[in-house]
């Protein structure tokens, strides 16, 4: 089989590449200007014919016979306030303060430096909870929607213990851990993130009816997390930092684990292959761009554990980019 | 679809940095790994343990090769262009279905080339050459031409597109028109051609006059420059020039009716409202175009390329 002429004209694939930008825009336009809202309520969604299929030709909206628009699966997750909703992701890493950051990838393409940093002279939190506090909860939606949807896909993939107990280390509210103890009614758990985040902490834990199964600690996961634990679990923190970073928080967690616990990390593997790697990369270069993190290959997972003293034991894939990275003590 | 802003801007720090030239060139390009190997996961380069090679894809955006996309990347996603600048305001268009570039940059494209940044109009003019080359060959290919008369070409820029249909029927003759601004250019293109003997260079405006009495009129890529009402105005002064058994030849995008194919045509759509306030239309809004300013659509004929020949005479 000749690969080599099925694919198409290089010219043909940078024009696609141009045009990739020219979507991206369009599906930004599309979350920002709530187009998918005003369609499902049937309101006027204040926006062109020549918009709308635009939107159509990637596959948001479909013409109606007679006139009109309707929302397709993917319009769908473009509507504000439904579970799963991708609206905010779609409005948050196109504009503002990542549109921005992107502008200047030659920055961190020359130093590996964080471009955010660069452009606003202020990380990335800080901007999101102190100047732009807007865009920071368009952001922390964008995440919640991200967790949301990882979380069946973690169960699904997973097997919990069926006893003992779970310390989430930078856990937010607890809404994964909640998932888990409910999956799983012989489990404890126990969220831990920053103290300004308890108060909600608690209200969520007490609102999924788990305040007796499940607690609240506040702290940083650089200077001490819960001891006594089974399972130790962090969902998307390391990717947000920098080997030496990742190292000191990965030590936190060993001082705390009793022998026999486990750690599950819910992160993102990156291929081997770039040629297969896509997204994988994309992302790479967001958390240098964004925040100076990383997303790492099997081996550098591998060598990241052995250097905080743990040992890899297996990567289980999921149905997505992510995969749960299981290790123990040595 | 999210990702396609990231991969956007990667395609355009490469080119800028000038990685794949120095890449070519065995220089160290003077970016990190994590760089090398996303532009790997696009196809640009191909890694072989810690060295990588251009694709023939990465090969393309060199500066220096025949055919460049350079221009391309730098015209439409440089932070700093104007074009990127008018689609960080899609929403305006989105809303009114105005110009966003005039909104944005507060004049039009056209003055910004050609006044306010000239160094970018010069990445513009190579881009436009570079994509009529394109789409030339196959034009020339599958469009009969008449075997005599005379061809008046408008908007013709230098006459890339002209010549190249003279060298094909050696019988014609051509005339290209364009603003006064590209004779020099154009005189020594036709001439390099050796074709100074069968083609002239006339400038002028089309929203004013064309030279008359040609026997085929021919527009690349101008009409999807210009809203329906300034569309009308240039094929009422093409009509006023044009003798009755002439005819009328446009060379443009015609947009399928169907919107839920996936087509890049609904794109290039937007594209065109963005960055100059013009539009690209389906087979009915041509033949409206034409009908309500005096010709009638005689037959669309297709390329190999997103373009066709739309053709039409007077009624």
């Amino acid at each position: 089989m000749d690969t080599q002429n099925q694919a198409p004209p290089p010219h043909a694939v940078v024009f696609d590449m141009v045009f990739s930008f020219f979507r991206s825009q369009t599906l930004s336009a599309f979350a920002k200007l709530k187009v998918a809202d005003a369609i499902a309520e049937g309101r006027d969604p204040g926006v062109n014919q020549r918009f709308l299929k635009a939107a159509a030709s990637l596959g948001l909206l479909r013409s109606l016979d007679g006139g009109g628009f309707a929302l397709t699966p993917v319009g769908e997750l473009m509507r504000t306030g439904i579970p799963g909703s991708m609206n905010a992701f779609a409005s948050v890493v196109i504009s503002g303060g990542h549109f921005k950051a992107w502008e200047n990838l030659a920055y961190s393409a020359r130093t590996e430096a964080n471009a955010f940093e660069h452009t606003f002279g202020q990380d990335v939190w800080e901007y999101f909870t102190k100047t732009q506090p807007e865009e920071g909860a368009l952001f922390n939606g964008a995440m919640r929607s991200m967790s949301e949807n990882m979380v069946p896909v973690i169960l699904d993939a997973y097997a919990l213990p069926s006893s003992g107990t779970v310390v989430d280390v930078g856990g937010g509210v607890g809404s994964m851990l909640c998932a888990f103890l409910k999956a799983q009614p012989g489990l404890r758990g126990i969220v831990m993130d920053l103290p300004f985040t308890e108060a909600d902490g608690n209200a969520y834990i007490a609102a999924q009816g788990l305040a007796d199964r499940c607690s609240f600690v506040g702290g940083s996961f650089f200077e001490s997390v819960p001891a006594g634990g089974d399972l130790y679990t962090m969902k998307f923190i390391l990717h947000d930092w920098n080997d030496e970073k990742s190292l000191a928080i990965l030590r936190t967690i060993h001082t705390a684990m009793p022998a026999q616990a486990k750690l599950a990390i819910f992160e993102g593997v990156v291929p081997d292959d770039d040629a297969i790697a896509g997204p994988a990369r994309m992302m790479d270069l967001n958390m240098m761009v964004m925040c100076g993190g990383k997303e790492r290959t099997a081996g550098e997972w591998s060598a990241l554990l052995d250097a905080a003293g743990f040992k890899l034991t297996r990567i289980v894939p999921t149905a997505t980019f992510n995969s749960v990275i299981e290790a123990v003590k040595k | 679809m999210a990702w396609g802003h990231f991969r956007g801007r990667i395609l355009e720090t490469f080119t800028t940095l000038g990685v794949p030239d120095a890449i070519a060139a065995g220089r160290d390009p003077g970016v990190n790994e994590r760089f090398l190997r996303a532009c790997a996961s696009m196809g640009l380069l191909k890694r072989d343990g810690s060295s990588y090679t251009l694709t023939e894809l990465g090969n393309t955006l060199r500066a220096d090769v025949p055919g460049s996309m350079r221009p391309m990347a730098l015209c439409f996603l440089a932070p700093s262009s104007g074009m990127y600048r008018a689609w960080e305001n899609l929403a305006y268009s989105a809303k009114t279905e105005g110009d966003a570039f005039v909104h944005t940059m507060g004049e039009h494209i056209w003055d910004y080339y050609t006044k306010t940044n000239p160094e970018e109009g010069h990445q513009f003019n190579l881009l436009m050459s570079g994509l009529s080359a394109g789409v030339l060959g196959a034009v020339v290919e599958i469009y009969a031409l008449p075997e005599t008369g005379v061809v008046v070409d408008v908007g013709g820029g230098v006459g890339a597109m002209l010549s190249a249909f003279l060298k094909k029927q050696p019988g014609l003759r051509g005339i290209v028109m364009d603003i006064e601004h590209t004779r020099a250019a154009a005189e020594e293109y036709i001439a390099s051609q050796g074709l100074q003997d069968r083609c002239a260079f006339q400038p002028g405006n089309f929203f004013e006059s064309v030279p008359a009495g040609g026997d085929l009129y021919t527009m690349k890529w101008i009409l999807h420059d210009w809203n329906d009402a300034q569309a009308g105005a240039i094929l009422r002064t093409v009509h006023a020039a044009m003798p009755a058994h002439a005819k009328l030849a446009l060379f443009e995008a015609v947009v399928p009716e169907d919107d839920s194919i996936a087509n890049s045509a609904r794109m290039m759509d937007i594209n065109m409202m963005v960055v100059c306030g013009g539009k690209e239309r389906t087979e009915e809004d041509w033949r409206a175009l034409l009908d309500a300013n005096g010709f009638r659509l005689d037959r669309i004929v297709p390329t190999p390329t997103p373009n066709f020949v739309i053709e039409a005479s007077k009624k």
